[in-house]
C-alpha cells in the first residue's frame, strides 16, 4: 500500500511540475503534501528530492493562504457601507418595480368597476328614487298590467302534425279573419265566416305556454323583497338588469305575433285553396 | 431571498471576496469595482442564492468571472505584493508556529520576487486565485501552451532556489 502510495505522490509530483495537473489530481497532490510533511505522515517517505518537492507545494499552499487572509485585513474600511448602501439602492428599486407590476392590473380592474358602476347609473336616469315602491319594479309591467293580456298559445294543427301554429285566443284570429281586405276579395263573407267556424271546429288540443312576463312577474316580488335603499348603488344595476330582460321579452313576443300572423294566412291560403278546388269539381 | 437575508448571508463575505480579487486584479480600485459589480449580479440572483448551500463558492466563482474579464481588459504585469511581503494575521497558533508561518511566507514571497514576471504571474494566478490553465489564458490573453510551459519553468525554478535556501 505504501509503495503504491509513494508511486501515486511521484506521478502527480512529476504533473506539477510539467504543468499537467488537473483540479482533482491539485486537491490530492496538495493533501498528500500536508499529510506527509507533517507531525504525523500516514507513511514515511524516504526520497529526499521527493520529500523537498512536497514541502515546497505544502510552502505554497501556505503562502497562498496567508497571502489572502492579509489581503483580507486591507480591505477599505469604507467598502462595507458602501456595498450595504448599493443592496438598500438595489432592493428599493426592486420594491417599486414589484407594486407597479401589482398596480397595473388592480388600476385595469378598478376602471372596469367604474365604468360599470357609470353605466348603471345613466341607465337608471330619471328614476323616481324617493319612490321607493316604484323602484322596485323600475319600468317593469306590475302584476296587475300583466293579468290583463292573454298568453300566446301553441296549437298543434291536425291538418299538417309537424307545423305547430301560434295563434292568439281564437276571438282574435275571428277578427282578423273578417276584416282581412284580401280575403275579402277571393271569399265571400260567409265563406270568412264558415273558414272561423271551420277553425273553431277544427281547433286541437292547445298546449298553454306560460305567457312571456311571467319571468318579469317571478323576478319582481324577489326585488321588492330585496332591502332596497335607493342611495345603493346595486339597485341600479338591478334594475337596468330587469329593463334589459323585459325588453328581450317583448321582443320575443313580438316576435311570436309575427309568425302568428304568418301561420295565419297560411292557413287561410291553404284552406281558399281546398275550397276553389272543391268547388271547381262540383262545377265540372 | 429578501434584503435583510441576503445581507447577512452575502455582507460577511466582502472582505474574503475582496482579497481574492485584489490577489487576481492586484489593484485596490480594480479589486472595490469588481466587489460591488459582483454584489449586484448577487442580488440579482438572490433566488437562487436561496437554494445554494456554499453561497461562498457560488460568489467566489462570481468574483473571478468577473475579475478575469476585467483582467483580460486591462492585461496589466504585477509584482505579487509590492517589496514587501503583506504581514501575516494572528491565526491563533502558538508563537513560535506563528513565527514560523511568517518566515516560510516571508521567504515564498522572496523566491517568487526572483522569478521573471511573467512567470510569476502566472504562479500567482494559479497559486493564489486558483485559476485553471484556460482560466489563466483567458486573463493572460496568451495561449493555453505559453500558460502551461511558462508555469513549468516557473515551479521548476522555485524548486531549485528552496533547495538552495
Amino acid at each position: 500500500m505504501a509503495n503504491n502510495d509513494i508511486y501515486t505522490v511521484r506521478q502527480l509530483t512529476e504533473k506539477f511540475f510539467n504543468a499537467t495537473l488537473s483540479d482533482q489530481e491539485s486537491e490530492r497532490l496538495s493533501g498528500y503534501a500536508e499529510d506527509l510533511t507533517g507531525p504525523n505522515p500516514s507513511f514515511e517517505v524516504n526520497d529526499m528530492q521527493l520529500l523537498n518537492d512536497l514541502e515546497l507545494i505544502k510552502s505554497l499552499n501556505s503562502h497562498s493562504e496567508a497571502s489572502l487572509k492579509a489581503l483580507a485585513l486591507q480591505t477599505p474600511p469604507e467598502l462595507e457601507q458602501i456595498l450595504d448602501n448599493q443592496i438598500s439602492k438595489l432592493a428599493r428599486s426592486s420594491r417599486r418595480r414589484l407594486i407597479f407590476k401589482r398596480l397595473i392590473p388592480m388600476t385595469a380592474a378598478a376602471a372596469v368597476v367604474a365604468v360599470v358602476a357609470t353605466v348603471g347609473f345613466k341607465a337608471t336616469e330619471g328614476i323616481n328614487m324617493e319612490n321607493p315602491q316604484k323602484l322596485q319594479y323600475a319600468s317593469t309591467p306590475d302584476n296587475a298590467e300583466a293579468g290583463k293580456q292573454s298568453s300566446p298559445q301553441l296549437t298543434g294543427s291536425s291538418k299538417s302534425p309537424s307545423f305547430i301554429e301560434i295563434n292568439k285566443p281564437v276571438e282574435h284570429v275571428a277578427a282578423k279573419v273578417s276584416n282581412s281586405p284580401a280575403l275579402h276579395q277571393a271569399l265571400s263573407v260567409q265563406t270568412a265566416q264558415a273558414l272561423s267556424a271551420v277553425a273553431i271546429a277544427t281547433e286541437p288540443e292547445k298546449i298553454n305556454l306560460p305567457y312571456f312576463s311571467d319571468p318579469v312577474i317571478d323576478v319582481m316580488p324577489m326585488i321588492a323583497a330585496a332591502s332596497i335603499d335607493p342611495s345603493n348603488i346595486v339597485i341600479q344595476p338591478l334594475s337596468t338588469l330587469s329593463q334589459t330582460v323585459c325588453n328581450v321579452y317583448e321582443s320575443v313576443d313580438a316576435v311570436s305575433s309575427s309568425f302568428a300572423g304568418i301561420a295565419e294566412t297560411l292557413d287561410l291560403v291553404n284552406s281558399s285553396l281546398s275550397l276553389l278546388a272543391a268547388t271547381g269539381s262540383e262545377m265540372q | 431571498m429578501n434584503e435583510i437575508r441576503f445581507k447577512n448571508c452575502v455582507m460577511p463575505l466582502h472582505k474574503s471576496l475582496y482579497a481574492y480579487a485584489l490577489t487576481i486584479l492586484r489593484d485596490e480600485s480594480d479589486a472595490q469595482d469588481c466587489i460591488q459589480e459582483a454584489f449586484t449580479r448577487l442580488w440579482e440572483n438572490r433566488e437562487r442564492l436561496g437554494k445554494i448551500d456554499n453561497i461562498g463558492a457560488y460568489a467566489t466563482v462570481t468574483v473571478k468571472n468577473i475579475a478575469l474579464t476585467m483582467l483580460n481588459r486591462s492585461r496589466n504585469a504585477f509584482s505579487p505584493y509590492g517589496d514587501d511581503p503583506p504581514d501575516i494575521p494572528d491565526s491563533g497558533a502558538s508563537p513560535a508556529n506563528m513565527a514560523e508561518a511568517r518566515d516560510d511566507v516571508r521567504q515564498m514571497a522572496r523566491l517568487l520576487r526572483e522569478l521573471p514576471d511573467n512567470q510569476r504571474k502566472v504562479i500567482t494566478l494559479s497559486t493564489m486565485a486558483g485559476l485553471s490553465t484556460s482560466e489563466i489564458k483567458e486573463a493572460t490573453g496568451l495561449s493555453e501552451d505559453n500558460v502551461r510551459v511558462l508555469l513549468s519553468r516557473g515551479r521548476k525554478k522555485l524548486r531549485d532556489l528552496f533547495s538552495k535556501s
